[in-house]
């Protein structure tokens, strides 16, 4: 299992990732995210919202009401240009992280 | 016998309960266990069992509640400043436009000194505007501490150019040097402040 805060800390960038593909939707954010990961990635569904709603905030995403194809009243959420640069950011301090630590690994194997 | 729109509305109660009031994250919320709830009884659960999980999976009211409050509290704090950046620019707009009507007014009469205040007060109001601008996002809660920062500078570059027209030793130099000095900084203040609120404003609004 992965530990609490390291999924606390990948929230926002799965997030913004998941959402520069599409508009997306709370529940359907969990699911994507949960077979991503192999179930590896398991987040309390409820804490899935105050991020949401913190990053709207923040001017990172908005939201819209619509209706879905089976008539249920959904809460999309659609990524705003500061996201975009949000997202850009995340991405290249999580690729500095992991290219710190492949590199470190490679060396304990040499 | 199992009911389960009475176990959702028990549900939801215990949402209230726990202090989330505000209608719009409550109504997401049950939808989002509605949804899982439909998802557990296709798989072959039942109503009563798809209940009890999806409910586990959402997790304890309260810290989901302690999380909104955080958001709500910063929402707050970043409202009050912003109120009180637009009380001072509006203060400050008023004042200076007063004070350039009693420059021109009194120019005639008491000379270079009251028409360098004029220059001074004019300048004052690009500054203001500028602050005022710069504080204008904060009304979709965007921007940070570096806007903040440079709202204020732009503020007291207003007071600034007042301290001028009283302090400086010679009067004639500050007449030819000192309105272009003043104007001169206009752009660079609007640059520094443009160029700083791009790279860092996003940093910041963490």
């Amino acid at each position: 299992m992965i530990r609490k805060e390291l999924v606390a800390a990948s929230a926002e960038p799965l997030i913004l990732s998941l959402l520069a593909k599409g508009e997306s939707y709370g529940y359907a954010i969990i699911q994507e995210v949960k077979v991503r990961s192999d179930g590896k990635l398991n987040w309390t569904d409820g804490m899935l919202y105050p991020v949401l709603h913190r990053m709207e905030h923040r001017g990172l995403i908005k939201s819209r009401w619509a209706e879905s194809e089976t008539g249920r009243k959904r809460k999309y959420y659609l990524l705003k240009k500061d996201g975009k640069a949000a997202m850009a950011r995340h991405h290249e301090q999580w690729s500095l992280v992991h290219s710190v630590l492949s590199g470190l690994r490679k060396e304990q194997y040499v | 016998m199992f009911d389960l729109e009475q176990s959702i509305a028990d549900w939801r109660t215990q949402m209230l309960a726990s202090g989330i009031e505000s209608p719009v994250p409550l109504e997401e919320l049950e939808i989002h266990l509605r949804e899982e709830i439909e998802w557990q009884m296709k798989s072959g659960l039942n109503e009563q069992r798809a209940f009890e999980i999806s409910a586990q999976r959402f997790g304890q009211s309260k810290n989901i509640e302690l999380e909104f409050k955080k958001i709500e509290r910063t929402f707050m704090k970043k409202t009050l400043m912003c109120t009180i950046i637009r009380f001072l620019g509006l203060l400050f707009s008023v004042w200076a436009i007063w004070g350039v009507f009693i420059a021109f007014v009194t120019s005639a009469q008491y000379g270079p000194k009251a028409l360098l205040l004029h220059y001074c007060l004019t300048v004052t109001v690009p500054y203001t505007l500028l602050a005022i601008l710069l504080a204008l996002p904060y009304s979709k809660l965007k921007g940070g501490l570096w806007k903040v920062l440079f709202t204020l500078l732009c503020l007291s570059g207003g007071y600034v150019c007042l301290y001028l027209v009283t302090h400086l030793p010679s009067e004639e130099w500050l007449m030819i040097y000192g309105p272009w000095l003043l104007i001169l900084s206009q752009p660079i203040a609007i640059w520094i402040s443009r160029r700083k609120m791009s790279n860092q404003t996003l940093e910041q609004m963490k």
